[in-house]
């Protein structure tokens, strides 16, 4: 491969630079919210915490008091609200991530391998469903669950957060079961294996990537969602973190220091959810079965 | 035993298109058969109802004495390599070469047994701990083979195992499994389009038309005498030459002529020309049969287009009327492009057919 010339990887480094910088920018600005001890709104250029840029001087002492505050709330009886609600992130998103995967293979895998009537059909419903933003659903949803005794209830939430999370994840497996090749599995029925054990032995482990951004696609949309939470659950017991970082923008003034605080906090699982699975998200688990 | 019975096999796809009709064989034990013709002619589709993994639409298919046309692939007793090998990406060697075994929970020690024994078979010992993705071409179609040997099959299928590879490859692995068959001594169905691997591996070949079956026989029947026009042309290499002709009765003998040549024919070829009663012909040549500077018995007089060197002998290529004609001179080129060739003609290797080429008229 040829070098590339001096003038060019400048230019390349500097787009770069100016796009992390970009990316990391409002990032930075949370942080320094988060570290400030007021709850004001910063609007100093450099996000630094406490430092007042226009006159070059220190306001404050950045502590980690916000976190602390988030951390520790109680409900009115004196129990550890944070804790609840967290329990309810987690429960909430781990069962919608569950029944996704569980869902969207088994959908998947029928969809790329099987003909039978209403394929089609059921392909472009799910293409369709996805057109339409979630809040459009929101009467009827409420309606339904009310009917099934599920308002205000984990299980309500779960169950919403899956029928959304489902079909992008049926398309996204389906369109990846169609890239291994069906000659894996015949030659698998030859050497005895059962459909179950060409599925399970055979296609959900070459899927493995595919699976895995199933997984973060799921978890994300259950961990992150806060208009259908704030709709549906009435308690705050029930509430998961979104709403309740929600409930730090008031009406009247928003406790910045505590909101940032708490968004950082929300996303931490996410982050450590994407590095565990990272490894996982490789192309090209398929290659060496064929001809290469 | 093993033998594998088709009676009048029929695929019909989606209900209308007609991939196999009524294949009917009797595929003896041990031998190797090899099921030969062009892309698309339906040789995919008879392996593939063979190994059960294309429903039957029509007629029995037998393997031993039992019908098995309802019968699971697994249950059918046959091992089957892929064109692509198919070999399954996140095992290793050993796992794909195992995983048959290990699903009819054969003992680990047995399944140890078995798999090692094949790969030395194969030469592919050192290859058991790696992926399929870290392995070459030629070394994925042995695993491929390996896989196939362990699960000690009645019958082995082959689609096209050898398209995937470099034409050096081809040739030595082309070797191996003649080899291999020798040493197994099992039935192989063996599917391909090159028909130098149909003649260099079969006991006999099945050359597949359109679905329909053309011609059965051994390598030497279907070079000496195809049956039409079709296998004339499709067995041999350099193929045969086709040349149309009209028929005229001079006295007792069939005088066979068209643009550029005059062919007066012995006793045995009139005879047979005249009892097909029909006015115009076509007729076939190896190069073989075409030989320059010899006076033969009946003459083409043709500038030489092409001459193509092979070291022991050398193709002629030239123009008979409309038609392109080769002929073959032993031991190399002795004439420049250019010149005006005298090329005399073989009559045992003169190939009558009818005008339509679907019929051979002589012996
Ligand atoms: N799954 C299928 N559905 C419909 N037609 C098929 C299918 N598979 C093969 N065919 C058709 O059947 C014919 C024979 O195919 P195939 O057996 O694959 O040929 P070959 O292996 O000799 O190249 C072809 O015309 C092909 O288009
Ligand atoms: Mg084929």
């Amino acid at each position: 491969m040829k070098k590339p010339s001096k003038l060019r990887l400048i230019l390349t480094h500097a787009f770069l630079v100016v796009f992390t910088i970009s990316v990391l920018y409002p990032v930075l600005w949370v942080v320094s919210m988060a570290l400030t001890p007021q709850q004001g709104f910063d609007m100093s250029l450099i996000p630094i915490p406490c430092f007042d840029a226009s006159e070059m001087a220190w306001r404050c002492t950045p502590t980690l008091d916000n976190f602390a505050h988030v951390v520790s709330t109680e409900t009115a009886d004196g129990r550890w609200l944070f804790g609840r609600q967290l329990f309810n992130s987690v429960v909430v998103s781990a069962a919608t991530t569950i029944m996704g995967i569980f869902l969207a293979c088994t959908a998947g895998y029928a969809f790329s391998r099987f003909r039978f009537p209403g394929r089609r059909a059921g392909l472009l419903m799910f293409l369709v469903s996805q057109m339409f933003p979630g809040t459009l659903m929101l009467i009827p949803l409420y309606v339904i669950l009310d009917a099934l005794g599920l308002l205000n209830q984990l299980a309500g939430l779960a169950l919403v957060y899956s029928t959304t999370a489902i079909p992008f994840c049926v398309w996204m497996l389906k369109g990846y079961f169609d890239t291994i090749p069906k000659e894996l599995e015949e030659s698998a029925l030859i050497d005895g294996a059962s459909p179950f054990t060409i599925f399970w032995r055979i296609i959900l482990p070459l899927a493995r990537p595919a699976i895995a951004v199933t997984a973060l696609f799921s978890f994300m949309t259950a961990w992150n969602e806060f208009i259908l939470a704030t709709t549906f659950m009435n308690e705050e017991t029930a509430f998961t973190l979104p709403v309740t970082l929600n409930n730090y923008v008031g009406q009247f003034s928003t406790q910045w220091g505590y909101f940032a605080a708490g968004a950082i906090l929300v996303s931490v699982p996410v982050m450590l959810l994407f590095f565990m699975l990272q490894k996982h998200l490789i192309g090209g688990l398929t290659a060496g079965s064929v001809k290469g | 035993m093993a033998q594998v019975r088709l009676d009048k096999v029929t695929k019909i796809y989606d209900g209308n298109v007609l991939a196999v009709d009524e294949f009917t064989l009797d595929i003896q034990d041990k031998e190797f058969l090899v099921l030969v013709g062009p892309s698309g002619c339906g040789k995919s589709t008879t392996l593939r109802m063979i190994a059960g993994l294309e429903e039957i639409s029509g007629g029995d298919l037998y393997i031993g004495d039992r019908r098995v046309n309802d019968v699971a692939p697994k249950d059918r007793d046959i091992a089957m390599v892929f064109q692509n090998y198919a070999l399954y990406p996140h095992m290793s060697v050993f796992d794909n070469m195992s995983f048959a075994l290990r699903l009819r929970r054969v003992s680990k020690a047995e399944i140890k047994k078995q798999v090692e024994s094949a790969a030395d078979i194969l030469g592919i010992h050192e290859l058991l701990q790696r992926k399929p993705r870290q392995l070459s071409g030629g070394q994925r179609q042995r695993v491929a083979m390996g896989r196939a040997i362990v699960r000690d099959p009645k019958v082995f299928l082959f689609d096209e195992p050898l398209s995937n590879l470099d034409a050096k490859l081809r040739v030595q692995m082309r070797v191996e499994l003649g080899r291999l068959h020798a040493r197994l001594e099992t039935t192989v169905i063996y599917v391909t389009h090159d028909q130098v691997e149909a003649m260099t591996l079969a006991d006999r070949i099945v050359v597949m038309k359109d679905g329909v079956v053309q011609q059965v026989g051994t390598p030497m029947d279907l070079f000496h005498t195809p049956t039409n026009a079709f296998v004339g042309g499709f067995i041999g290499s350099p193929s045969m030459n086709f040349l149309t002709a009209d028929v005229k009765s001079e006295g007792d003998q069939i005088t066979l002529t068209g643009n550029g040549f005059k062919f007066i024919l012995d006793d045995e070829r009139s005879a047979a020309v005249r009892t097909s009663g029909d006015s115009q012909i076509q007729f076939g040549l190896r190069p073989l049969h075409v030989v320059p500077g010899e006076p033969g018995q009946a003459q083409f007089s043709a500038r030489v287009d092409v001459i193509e060197p092979m070291g022991v002998e050398a193709f002629y290529h030239f123009n008979v009327g409309d038609a392109a004609v080769v002929g073959r001179a032993e031991g190399g080129a002795r004439c420049k492009v250019g010149d005006t060739v005298q090329f005399g003609v073989d009559y045992d290797g003169l190939h009558l057919f009818s005008a339509d080429g679907t019929k051979r008229l002589n012996a």
